[in-house]
Formats: structure tokens, sequence, C-alpha cells
């Protein structure tokens, strides 16, 4: 198992011949709250070579449980929510999928990830064998409202996770405008 | 004593058989995809005694195919609709536009908020029925979400649904006493209007989910229904005792 630092890349592939599916697990733990509390909702893009989400089609999430294509799913358990990727599945026009958790934009009073002590995002085999780890640093987040926690990439023809851990102030809509999501 | 290392050849009758030692190999990473596993042969008949045929489903290839078979099952659900605009086409729901669809994004993002209405009812895919009124009455039971907020209610004047939790949400009606409009407003900030009452009609809205997105339909019914009657015309039935845990996930 490698841990990684903010910036940092593994080899999954190139590591791991014949690796095909991996679980992308997205993980926080926050100070409980008897009132109410920020939701944080993770969410998996499929982008292109611009960097932009290919279509709406394209994002995987709790309401959005599968792509299009398949490679993608949502499962959510062990970790908060878990999302499945089968390298084989993905279509050659995907270059990349990032990771991101928002907070859940609430009317009643929008959250941040101020109430967020640790949060991490890995790697591992469909039997669970961890191959990478991120611990995202959480200072500084009193204003934010959306973190890219890493993405899967594709580099010649082997697939690799880049830890990235870039806070948002702007939370969804940010997100969205970077990468081509149609609110 | 200790054994000797080497097996003795003074005595041939004691001769101790050398095991060949196996050649450890790491597994590798083996996968099997849902698909592949539903293809898996069968034993043809039973099998009696000797070894169980062993499964070559992992749970986590189980629990793909399931999240898979659930997403195929909504899209198909979504798919036998008749097409209806979008609220981005739309600027009122009345009797010649009555329904919109949300798509999935829109339906579960945010507060769905409702301006203008004076009584809502819900119920969620458990069957639990709730209702409120804008001034505070309370009927039925609340559905309390995991982020210790409910999952239809009122705030202040707004009637909303917390569309974070649309997945235990199946549908709501909500009712204008008022001579304004009700209005619709997603997060994005997109919105649509339903009329105040006319010629003895009103419209309430109804809200409902199929598979993965939210319609919005606008009903008429008679301007003198008491909200009871109309209730009971949609089939909202309160629940007076929830099931132990109306907390959701």
């Amino acid at each position: 198992m490698a841990s990684l630092v903010a910036g940092a890349n593994a080899a999954l592939t190139g590591e791991n011949p014949g690796l095909d599916h991996v679980v992308v697990g997205l993980g926080w733990d926050a100070i409980p709250s008897r009132g109410p509390q920020a939701e944080i909702v993770p969410f998996a893009v499929m982008c292109d070579t611009s960097g932009e989400a290919v279509s709406n089609d394209h994002l995987v999430y709790f309401n959005q449980l599968v792509s299009a294509d398949s490679s993608v799913t949502f499962v959510g358990d062990g970790d908060q929510e878990q999302i499945d990727v089968q390298f084989s599945l993905v279509p050659a026009e995907i270059s990349k999928i990032i990771f991101f958790a928002h907070v859940d934009p609430e009317f009643r009073g929008q959250g941040t990830f101020a109430s967020v002590r640790s949060a991490h995002i890995r790697v591992a085999t469909a039997d669970n064998r961890e191959l990478v780890r991120f611990e995202l640093s959480m200072s500084n987040v009193d204003t934010v409202t959306a973190m890219i926690f890493g993405e899967l990439y594709r580099h010649r023809e082997d697939w690799k996770f880049r830890a990235l851990g870039q806070g948002y102030t702007s939370g969804l809509a940010g997100v969205a405008k970077d990468y081509g999501i149609s609110l | 004593m200790n054994p000797p290392s080497t097996p003795r050849t003074d005595l041939p009758f004691l001769r101790r058989r050398i095991k060949a030692v196996p050649v450890i190999t790491p597994a590798p990473v083996h996968t099997v995809s849902p698909a592949a596993a539903e293809q898996a042969p069968r034993p043809a008949g039973l099998v009696l005694g000797g070894e169980r045929p062993a499964s070559t489903v992992s749970p986590r290839a189980k629990r793909l195919a399931e999240q898979r078979e659930k997403a195929k099952h909504e899209d198909h659900e979504v798919a036998l609709l008749f097409p209806v605009p979008g609220i981005k086409d739309i600027y009122e729901l009345n009797l010649e536009h009555r329904a919109l669809r949300l798509t999935p994004l829109q339906s579960s993002v945010g507060t769905l908020l409702v301006t203008g209405s004076t009584a809502v009812a819900w119920e969620d895919v458990r069957h639990v029925v709730g209702a409120q009124t804008s001034d505070g009455h309370r009927a039925g039971s609340a559905i309390m979400t995991s982020g210790n907020r409910e999952l239809v209610g009122y705030h202040g004047s707004d009637a909303l649904i917390t569309l974070r939790h649309v997945r235990a949400f199946r549908r709501a009606i909500f009712i204008n006493r008022s001579n304004s409009p009700m209005g619709v407003r997603l997060f994005s900030g997109d919105n649509v209007a339903l009329p105040p009452a006319a010629n003895g009609t009103q419209m309430v809205l109804l809200v409902h989910r199929i598979g993965n997105v939210l319609e919005l339909r606008a009903e008429p019914v008679p301007h003198d229904w008491p909200d009871l009657q109309i209730w009971q015309e949609f089939d909202f039935s309160m629940t007076h005792r929830a099931p132990t845990s109306t907390r959701l996930r």
C-alpha cells in the first residue's frame, strides 16, 4: 500500500499487471451534530481529453448509479461511499475520471467542510487489497464547500491515480463550471 | 531428540519420503465481471457428495450486478414515460402544460423549494405519510433524514423537499389556498409557476419520483374541496404510527 501526498501519482495497471477492476473509496469523519448538519455527496465525473465531463450521463453518484457504458458504478458501502471502475469497459474517449465530494447546497443553511476532521480517498482491488491511499489535509477548510479528492487517468496504455485535494468555496456550481457539468 | 536433518540410508524400511516443494506463485488479481459470472457453466444435475462447486461470483461482483440491474430498471421506467418538457422549457404549469420532468441531477441536488403553498402532504418509499400546513399544523408522520432535516416540510412559509434524500421520497402534493401563484425553484435557479385558483378550480402541485427523476404535475381540483378531500382523492392516508426507525440514511 502506498500513501500519497497531494499532487503525487501512482501507477495502477503498470504496477499490477492484469488489474481491471478497482474500488475507489471516499471516506470522511465529521463532527456529529444534533442539529442540521452538512451532508457530503461524492461524485465521479468521466472526462474527455478536454478535461470536461462528456455529458451529464457521465456522472456517477447516488442518483445515477451506473454510467451508460457500465464501466463506473456507485456502490456506497464500506468507506462512506465506494465507486467501482472497470478499466476494460471505460470508453476510449474517456481520459480521466475525477472523484469529488460537495456539501449539498441546503436552503436551510449551507454547510462547509469545517465539520470534517479527516477525509481520505483510496484505491483498492475488487477483493479490497488497498493499492494507494491519500489522506486529505483538513486545515483551512472552513469555507470549502466542494473538494476534488483525486483522479484516475490514462497514461499511454496504463491507468494511474493522482491525489489532488483541491478545495472549492463555490461548491458544486464551481466544480460544475470547471468540469462542464450542466446544472 | 532432534530428528536427523538427512534421511538415514542405513535403514531402507524407514526411508523418508521427500515431498516436492510446491511452487507458490502470487495469486493474480482475479476479477469476475457479473456478465461473465452469469455465464459461468453450472454442473448439470445433482452433485451428490464430493466437493461443492465453487462459486465464481464474488460478493463484490454480485453487488455490482445488483446496482446495474437497479439502474437498468430505473432507466427502463424513465424510458417508458411520455415525453414532457423540462423546467427550462416552460414558465408555468397549467391546464395546457400539465407536467414537466426534471433531470436526474436536478432531482437530487439541494432543495426543491415551493413558495406560496398553504399545505403539503408527503409519502416516502416505505409509504409513511404525513402532512403539514404553512401555519404549523401537522398530521401523520414526519420523515427525518440523516442530515437531521425533514424530507418534506416547511421552512418559514416555504415548503421544501430535501433532494439529497430523493431516493427515499415517493411523492408529495402541495395545495395553495391563497390568491397568489405557487412557485417552484431549484438549486440551479430554474423555476416554474402554478396559477392561483380561478373559475372554481384550483391547481395542486403533485411531485412524484419515477426512477431517478422527479415529475411535477399540475392537477386541477374543485376550489371548494377541503385539504382532507384532496388527500383522499390522491390517496394520501396519514400514517399515525411510523415504523420504529423513521431516520433515513
